[in-house]
């Protein structure tokens, strides 16, 4: 609270704006790194799709690999920018104003590079449309009993709910946009701002909007990945992925990475934007906090997993423990997926120095994403490398430069998605910023003038 | 409750804030009055539940006839522990959680959701004959492993540990009464009579005279040992679901239900505090204390641990179903479809659809009347529930213990409850208010310090036309 600054609604008009009337020279020499990054990747995909699955590492019985560790992940990621903003905003939490945006935008881009992993991952990409209910002439339904089916929908389900979201939070600050803007750009803001004018009933319809999809979406959120969990979690022939636990350790978990993507994104827009006085350590701060509780909650999770597969003593069960933990190289990426995943953040997340550091903050948040990426993978190679229980089909699993290429393009393209948005609109919210402004106060306490803020409610 | 949501309807209605407006003085007046003086009506409710503890002590050397040999005659015995861990030994949980996240409103209501900790002696009780039907590590399914030496691992397991859980959990709870209650034990002090109570209030205020330090040590203290009951509370869960219910029967073998057991605590906690409050209100002469904000607050926290008692189990059933082996097979047809269906409906009932569709609706979340009637139903389907999974458990014979899966031959029927039972539950109900009643006479059930520390961080102030709440943030 005490590093915060007073600031005038001109000058948050004037810092959160110049992104989007100014373009510096790095912002294009990044677009042009990133954009060939994205090129590579979907050159990639276009070459795995041509040539088929011989040209990648998958051997069997691993045939989910990279493409479908990555959709994890990303879907993963998404979850935490949404259920940031829509809890931030029902408790009011004061230090959500600076990261609602960044966080809303990341689960877009996060959301629509997931959704392309299960595409390339179908090899006939062309055929991807048999998970639609509509092709009636050939009389072959989709299984609506498969999680597999449940996916797609539920994907574009909480795409468009949070597009929707995103949208409705953002029309003061396009508003605001329109009535600076000149020449094309004043009337793609004009239209995008539907004639918002700020009155106490728009203010009045906004916030209650805000509040129902904020409510609409947590539930659609834990779905989402609940569903991916099933994806796993139902099928009996893994041993370690028939888990009555999967759904909630997948959602702790996608919450986890997903709060550290947050991070990230909030140290490189202080950085890259020079947004000092709207992205303060007080925000690193109250997200390291929640971050150190979601990593010990997403650790007990992880806890019961292994317990759990090891109550009954079944002899595949422990043979299956036994390759993911103690045989090389999984106990390598094991111990590495212990140490970036949970060791090092927690332990670190729960210094309030370390919390006030923002290059540190940025680096640890990085690390649990490292951490986050090999536990899906850990979940899924070793899981199917077990998955036959004649030893002819125990094939290995090693990335080839196809899936490779490709699932690293997918981190130039949220990357490239979030520079573009930035060009079109703020993201740091200017109304979330002036409204913080006003309810902004000070209390007398003796001698001492406490800050304060006015609740809302 | 309509009338009450238009009258403290904040900046909408143009109506002020309810605020704490009493002096410093006349908290401590207050509060203290209330903590040495009883009326007879307190002292009439707790000579019944004090006569319900006595039958509920009937009941238990009722039950000692059966001796230990079988599970099945113990089955609400066990139930009725489980039902208290998820309670009242959940109830200090609602505190750490207000502590940790500063919640501003919770301060009216921490001291009476940590005085149910004091149910810790009960359990601790009643945890030693549940010990001796606890069969060894060997020949079952457990979180335990059964070592080539015939020992339980870790040494001593599983029945050590159990007992090391439950004694971490009463010697904790009744710490973090002691931590946080050390301020107002200074002040009963100073203000207490001479007599024996005094000098226990003099004892256990180890000294405290509000100095700088003392503060800076009280808040680290406190801070430790709320962070400790919470792990321990979850630990407990942990082994108690495990070994007294998951690993009693056949094939059952589920990674989420240490954690939907953990999760049902904290709805029931919720719920518990929700009830206390309104007891405290209505009867106990703090209406200046609690308003709406506290069971508004309350009741939009119960909402989504409502969903979350739907989401959990539906996490478990759901790939349990997918899997239908014949393990799987077995265990839902004990717990959901076959002897206990219809008591599993009302749980469902009481604990996530009622719940779901009066709290999913503003103006009964925003009421003192609409969470508590929630509050009411989940502390009954919570026992319903509790029952249901206990006795299921319980009810499988030794002999089937080393079967991989239960077949409808060795199904156990439902075991209705016998007079013994019923005294035992009624026991262990009355036995729990009783302790808490008891507590309630020694330490003030209202916070006197967070009182006090609310009168000079909260304030009316005037913004535009509305009057709202500014509330100080120091740290």
């Amino acid at each position: 609270m005490q590093e915060r600054v007073p600031l005038t609604e001109r000058e948050v008009n004037r810092d959160l704006l110049r992104p989007v009337f100014t373009t510096p020279l790095w912002w294009w020499a990044a677009v042009g790194v990133l954009s060939v990054a994205v090129a590579a990747g979907l050159g990639s995909a276009l070459y795995l799709a041509i040539n088929g699955f011989g040209v990648t590492g998958y051997n069997r019985p691993v045939m989910w690999a990279f493409l479908l560790v990555n959709f994890v992940f990303w879907v993963g990621i998404s979850h935490a920018g949404i259920m940031l903003s829509a809890i931030l905003r029902l408790t009011q939490a004061e230090w959500r104003r600076p990261a609602t945006r960044a966080a809303e935008v990341l689960t877009i881009f996060s959301l629509l590079t997931a959704a392309q992993m299960p595409l390339w991952h179908v090899g006939r990409v062309w055929r991807i449309y048999w998970v639609f209910p509509y092709d009636f002439g050939r009389g072959i339904w989709p299984n609506v009993r498969s999680p597999l089916i449940w996916d797609p929908s539920a994907i574009f389900t909480y795409l468009t709910s949070t597009i929707l979201f995103v949208y409705i939070a953002m029309l003061p600050d396009i508003a605001v946009i329109r009535d600076r803007a000149t020449g094309w750009r004043q009337g793609f803001y004009g239209v995008l701002a539907m004639g918002w004018r700020g009155t106490p009933r728009q203010w009045h319809l906004q916030a209650v909007s805000g509040i129902l999809l904020s409510a609409i979406i947590l539930p659609i959120f834990v779905s989402v990945h609940s569903i991916v969990s099933w994806d796993f979690g139902v099928a009996v022939a893994v041993e370690g992925w028939h888990a009555t636990v999967f759904a909630p350790y997948f959602v702790i978990g996608a919450v986890w990475s997903g709060v550290a993507g947050v991070i990230t994104l909030m140290a490189l827009m202080r950085w890259l934007f020079k947004a000092e006085k709207y992205i303060r350590a007080e925000h690193f701060d109250g997200l390291g906090k929640l971050l150190s509780v979601v990593g010990i909650g997403w650790w007990f999770f992880t806890l019961m997993e292994i317990i759990f597969s090891l109550y009954s003593k079944e002899a595949a069960e422990v043979s299956f423990r036994t390759l993911q933990m103690f045989t090389w190289p999984y106990n390598m990426l094991f111990i590495l997926f212990f140490l970036t995943g949970f060791v090092f953040p927690v332990t670190l997340f729960l210094s309030r120095t370390v919390r006030h550091n923002i290059a540190a903050m940025f680096w640890i948040s990085i690390f649990v994403n490292i951490g986050m990426w090999l536990e899906r993978y850990m979940i899924i190679v070793p899981g199917l490398m077990r998955k036959q229980g004649l030893t002819f089909t125990w094939g290995s699993y090693s990335p080839g430069a196809t899936e490779t290429i490709l699932v690293g393009s997918t981190f130039a393209m949220v990357a490239l998605g979030l520079l573009i948005f930035s060009k079109f609109f703020p993201l740091i919210p200017l109304s979330d910023a002036k409204e913080g402004e006003v309810l902004r106060h000070e209390i007398q306490v003796g001698k001492v003038k406490v800050p304060a803020i006015i609740r809302e409610a | 409750m309509r009338q009450t949501q238009q009258h403290t309807n904040g900046h909408n209605g143009h109506h002020r804030p309810d605020i704490l407006t009493k002096t410093p003085q006349q908290v401590t007046e207050e509060v203290l009055g209330g903590t040495f003086r009883a009326g007879s009506r307190f002292w009439l409710v707790a000579g019944v539940m004090f006569a319900l503890l006595v039958l509920g002590v009937i009941g238990f050397v009722i039950r000692t006839g059966d001796g230990t040999a079988e599970r099945g005659p113990w089955g609400y015995f066990g139930a009725m522990l489980g039902y208290l861990l998820t309670t009242a030994m959940a109830a200090p949980i609602v505190a750490v959680l207000v502590r940790l996240t500063k919640a501003h409103w919770g301060k009216p209501i921490v001291r009476a959701a940590q005085l149910w900790g004091v149910v810790g002696i009960l359990c601790m009780l009643m945890i030693i004959p549940l010990l001796f039907i606890l069969p060894s590590a060997s020949g079952r399914n457990t979180i335990w492993f059964y070592d080539a030496i015939r020992t339980g691992w870790p040494p001593g397991a599983p029945h050590a540990w159990v007992l090391v859980s439950f004694i971490g959990l009463l010697v904790l709870s009744i710490l973090l009464v002691w931590v946080d209650s050390i301020p107002d034990l200074a002040t009963a002090r100073d203000h207490a009579p001479a007599g024996a109570r005094k000098g226990w209030y003099d004892r256990l205020s180890l000294g405290w005279e509000g100095t700088t330090k003392q503060w800076r040590m009280h808040r680290t203290a406190l801070l430790l040992v709320s962070v400790l009951y919470l792990m321990n509370f979850v630990y407990v869960n942990f082994v108690y679901s495990s070994d007294f219910a998951q690993s009693f029967v056949p094939g059952w073998k589920d990674s989420i239900f240490p954690a939907t057991h953990t999760v049902n605590g904290f709805q029931s906690a919720l719920a518990l505090t929700i009830v206390t409050a309104f007891v405290l209100r209505t009867w106990g002469g703090y209406k200046d204390y609690l308003f709406t904000e506290q069971f508004w607050a309350l009741g939009k926290l119960l909402l989504p641990l409502s969903v979350f008692w739907f989401y959990f189990w539906f996490s478990g059933f759901i790939t349990q179903w997918y899997g239908r082996s014949p393990a799987e097979h077995g265990v839902l047809t004990l717990l959901y479809f076959g002897p206990y269906r219809n008591i599993f409906v009302t749980s469902v009932i009481l604990n996530f659809v009622l719940p779901l569709f009066l709290l999913i609706q503003n103006w009964i979340r925003r009421s003192i009347l609409g969470p508590t009637v929630v509050a009411v139903s989940i502390l009954v389907g919570t026992f319903l529930d509790r029952i249901r999974l206990y006795n299921a458990a319980f009810s499988v014979p030794n002999a089937d213990l080393s079967h991989h899966a239960l077949t409808p031959e060795t199904m156990p029927p439902v075991n209705f409850p016998g007079g013994a039972d019923v005294l035992i539950m009624l026991g262990a109900v009355g036995g729990a208010v009783f302790l808490f009643m008891m507590a309630t006479r020694f330490v003030p059930v209202m916070n006197i310090w967070e009182a006090k520390e609310a009168l000079l961080l909260q304030r009316i102030v005037p913004v535009l036309k509305a009057q709202l709440k500014a509330i100080g943030k120091p740290e």
